[in-house]
Formats: structure tokens, C-alpha cells, sequence
């Protein structure tokens, strides 16, 4: 029998997602996952993982690389995918918020540049309270671009708010919350559907009790 | 230098590639031809405010569109039973029913990913009979088809749009866009014992399977859904097992004709052959 492929977003949700895993029984080798490994397999051979990139775990689900794929909500939305989104999962938790310098127009004026990571929904979050703003897309450290006068706000990704603050940056809005999701490639969902259903089943439960 | 290169949606085929595909047509064809369809041809450009209205929602929005020389806006073909529909409305008015067409070309469409997009398509539409016979011979020649191709350890997985009416509309919504969130459970997939509240799937379900010449590798999946707009009745999606692409899927139509004036039922399917041509390499 061929394993369910999951495809996992490295770092702190694959963390988080190793410690789901240890409690559910699925055991995985400590020296894969301690190696920069990027495919494991579970000592059952029932599951292997494989750990790429979060806003590559949809690709590798869509096109049927992954049978399922743990990765934020918010990678999701960002990169959407045509790909069956299954059943969020209560960790890695975070929040896409609005932020400013202090002193910053509360309500975003049009025209106002908003530096980002997250192009796509931020413009339909200022899309949907008809404002045009121009957005500059950051790879990283996007708390510095308003003191630096890159941008007039920011749209970032926060756990606990204090890289903003620490930076000078006021919290005005929250546009996206976010967990992780388990999601899952259309044909598995057909072809692997037992074996599919059955860790839906084990994870939901996992969950509820 | 310029570059030399197409558009990521399209793509030249060598020789061998050309063969190979032009073998998978000719043997969908020769399959087709001998169960009584015959192949028409529509043309690659139409008129976007007459192809529209046999279109979703989803894939009126995926219509490659430009202005031709009077400003009226035109589309690539994007979609082949749309294109039938229309020719409907002014042939084979004298042809007694069922009127069994088939076509074997490109569609063209934008993808968010790709871009503009040309795929092979096959397929069949199957005008004028409502009878569940009518959708388990057309999903029979979908099988024989894939046959035909050489695949023979594909799965078909039957729906039907009664199972998404059963749902709440945010629901419906959410299901269509691929969100299972909403629900407390994975839809059931599996045989007859799934059906009981849905008597037309059910009774479908029990045909195909007296039919005999359709074995366990059709499944009833009360998740599969489909755009209501557009289907009226049975859906199905053809995959094989390790290949992560639909390799094909049909349905049933009975409310699209009528938009273009021919008040008729209709059931089909198509293949994608560049998915199979990639599925056999």
C-alpha cells in the first residue's frame, strides 16, 4: 500500500504539527527529523512527510505531488489553489493585522502606499472598504518600511503583536485570522479516500476530546 | 536576441508527441463512431455575448476575450458544449432524437496560474433523451473511451446535484470553492448503502450497477459537486489512482439548451487528453 503524502510547511508549524503527530501515536524517527531531511517517513510507513516551503504546500497539493498538505489559512488565501481545504487545525495560530507609525490616520486614505508581504489579501481588504491604495511588496522586515518612509502602513503577519510595537508601529485593524488547515488534492480525495477519511476522522477527534 | 518562446498555457508537440496524441483521438473517434456519434467541428472564435449564456459563472470569467474589427467582443472556443448548444438553435431541427455528437479539439481558457491555456479535449454530447438510460450509456462510452486510450485502471466517481441542493446555501457556496470546513464530517463516498437520501443517484447507482458492464471502479461520492448553473442531474469525474489530475468529467445539462432556444435535454462528458497524454507517458 502506498502512503498518504502530506506535505508540511517547515518551521514553527511543522514543529507544532510533530507534537499533533507524537500525541495521535503516528512515531517518527528522531533522526530524520532532527537531519535537514526533507521527506520522513512515519515508523509505520503508513505516512510520509514532506517538508517544503509554506506557500509551496498548496503547489505540491494541487498538482498532486501531496496527497494532503498542512499549511496556514493564510498562505491559503494568499495562494489559492484549486485544492479541497479540509478541517482547520488549532495551532500556529496568527493574525493578519493593519499597522501603522503613531499618529497615523486611523482610516486609510486613498492613494496611501501599504507595504506588505500579503499583496493579494490586503488588496481585497481594501478592495471591500473601496479604498485604492498602492501596495509595495516586501519579502521580509516589513515593520521598518513606514519609519523609513517606504510606506504610509504595513500589512504583516502577527502572533503577539510586539515586533510591531518594539518598532514603533500601532495596531489599527485586523484583516485576516489564521490557524493552520488540513487540505487536501481533489483525486486523493477519491482514489485514497478511505485512508483519507479515516485520518480526518482521527484528527477531528484528536481535537475534540 | 527575441525571445523564441510561447506563452506558458500553450506548447508546440514534436512528431512523436503529435503522434501520440493524434493515436488517443483516433482511437476516442473510432470508439465514438462505432456507438453512433458523429464528430462535429465549432468554430475557435464566437461571439461573448452569445457563448455566455451556456457558460458557468466560473468559466465565463476564464473566456480569453478580444474585439474584433466592428468592437464587438469575441472568445476563443471555451468550452465545447456551449458551442454545440448554440449551433443547436439553427441545425438538426429534422433529426429525429437522440441526436448523438461528438468533437475532439482545443478549448481555450485563462488559468490564474498558467495564463491563457489551450487543451484537447474529447468528448460527447448526447441530445434529447432524459432517460437514465441516456446518462448510464454515456458514462459506459466515457469507460469505453478511456479503454480505447489503453487506461483501464481508472475510477469514476458518481454524483448528482440533488446531494448539494440537500445542503444550506452558505453551504452550497462554501462546497462549491472546495471548503470543507463548514462541515462536522467528510462527505460520504462508497456504494449504494450512502444513497438512501437521494432516490435519483440511488436509483442511477443501482442501474449502472445491473447494467453489468460497469464494475466497482464507479463509486458514489456525496462530496463531488458541480456547478448548479450549469448541471441539472448526474455528474461524474473519471481519475486513476497516482495521477493528481481529473483525467475527465461529465454530467448532465438539461436546462442549457433552452438558453439558445432549443428546449431539449443533454448529458456528456470530455476528456482531457493533454492530462491522459501526460498520465500514459
Amino acid at each position: 500500500m502506498s502512503p498518504l503524502v502530506i506535505a508540511v510547511a517547515k518551521g514553527y508549524l511543522w514543529t507544532a504539527y510533530q507534537e499533533c503527530l507524537a500525541a495521535q501515536g503516528i512515531e517518527l524517527d528522531p533522526k530524520d527529523t532532527d537531519s535537514r531531511k526533507l521527506s520522513v517517513r512515519d515508523r509505520s510507513g503508513n505516512f510520509e512527510f514532506l517538508i517544503v516551503r509554506s506557500t509551496d504546500v498548496p503547489v505540491y497539493v494541487q498538482e498532486g505531488a501531496a496527497d494532503l498538505g498542512i499549511v496556514g489559512q493564510d498562505v491559503l488565501a494568499e495562494n489559492p489553489a484549486d485544492v479541497i481545504d479540509l478541517f482547520p487545525l488549532p495551532f500556529a495560530g496568527c493574525r493578519l493585522v493593519l499597522a501603522a507609525l503613531k499618529g497615523a490616520a486611523k482610516t486609510v486614505p486613498q492613494n496611501a502606499r501599504v507595504a506588505t508581504k500579503y499583496i493579494h489579501l490586503t488588496q481585497r481588504y481594501f478592495y471591500e472598504h473601496n479604498t485604492k491604495i498602492t501596495p509595495i511588496k516586501l519579502y521580509g522586515a516589513i515593520e521598518l518600511a513606514p519609519s523609513r518612509g517606504l510606506s504610509d502602513y504595513v500589512t504583516d503577519l502577527v502572533v503577539t503583536g510586539n515586533t510591531l510595537k518594539e518598532n514603533g508601529l500601532v495596531e489599527l485593524e485586523t484583516i485576516f485570522t489564521s490557524t493552520a488547515t488540513l487540505i487536501a488534492n481533489p483525486m486523493s480525495l477519491k482514489s485514497k479516500y478511505t485512508d483519507i477519511s479515516s485520518y480526518y476522522t482521527q484528527l477531528r477527534e484528536h481535537y475534540a476530546s | 536576441m527575441k525571445s523564441t518562446l510561447t506563452p506558458i498555457g500553450v506548447r508546440d508537440y514534436s512528431p512523436e508527441e503529435t503522434e501520440a496524441l493524434s493515436r488517443l483521438k483516433q482511437e476516442i473517434l473510432a470508439q465514438l463512431s462505432s456507438s453512433g456519434y458523429r464528430r462535429v467541428l465549432t468554430p475557435s472564435l464566437e461571439f461573448y455575448e452569445t457563448i455566455r449564456d451556456g457558460l458557468g459563472p466560473k468559466l465565463a470569467k476564464q473566456c480569453i476575450k478580444f474585439t474584433d474589427s466592428h468592437g464587438q467582443t469575441l472568445v476563443l472556443r471555451p468550452d465545447h458544449t456551449a458551442a454545440i448548444a448554440r449551433s443547436l438553435s439553427t441545425r438538426y431541427s429534422d433529426e429525429s432524437l437522440p441526436i448523438r455528437l461528438a468533437y475532439v479539439d482545443p478549448v481555450f481558457r485563462k488559468d490564474p496560474q498558467r495564463g491563457e491555456t489551450e487543451e484537447w479535449q474529447a468528448g460527447v454530447e448526447h441530445i434529447g433523451d432524459e432517460s437514465i438510460a441516456a446518462d448510464v450509456a454515456v458514462i459506459d462510452q466515457c469507460i469505453q473511451c478511456l479503454k480505447a486510450c489503453g487506461i483501464t485502471d481508472f475510477g469514476i466517481d458518481l454524483g448528482h446535484t440533488d446531494v448539494l441542493a440537500s445542503y444550506s446555501e452558505d453551504e452550497q457556496a462554501a462546497l462549491l470553492d472546495g471548503d470543507y470546513t463548514i462541515l462536522d464530517n467528510l462527505p460520504k463516498r462508497g456504494g449504494i448503502e450512502c444513497l438512501d437520501e437521494f432516490p435519483a443517484l440511488k436509483s442511477l447507482y443501482q442501474d449502472i450497477q445491473s447494467s453489468g458492464y460497469i464494475d466497482d471502479r464507479v463509486q458514489a461520492n456525496l462530496g463531488l459537486v458541480k456547478d448548479p448553473s450549469y448541471y441539472s442531474g448526474m455528474i461524474f469525474d473519471v481519475y486513476v489512482p497516482g495521477y493528481g489530475k481529473r483525467l475527465g468529467s461529465g454530467g448532465r445539462y438539461d436546462g442549457l439548451l433552452s438558453r439558445f432556444g432549443r428546449d431539449l435535454p443533454a448529458v456528456g462528458f470530455a476528456l482531457d487528453l493533454g492530462a491522459i497524454q501526460e498520465y500514459l507517458a
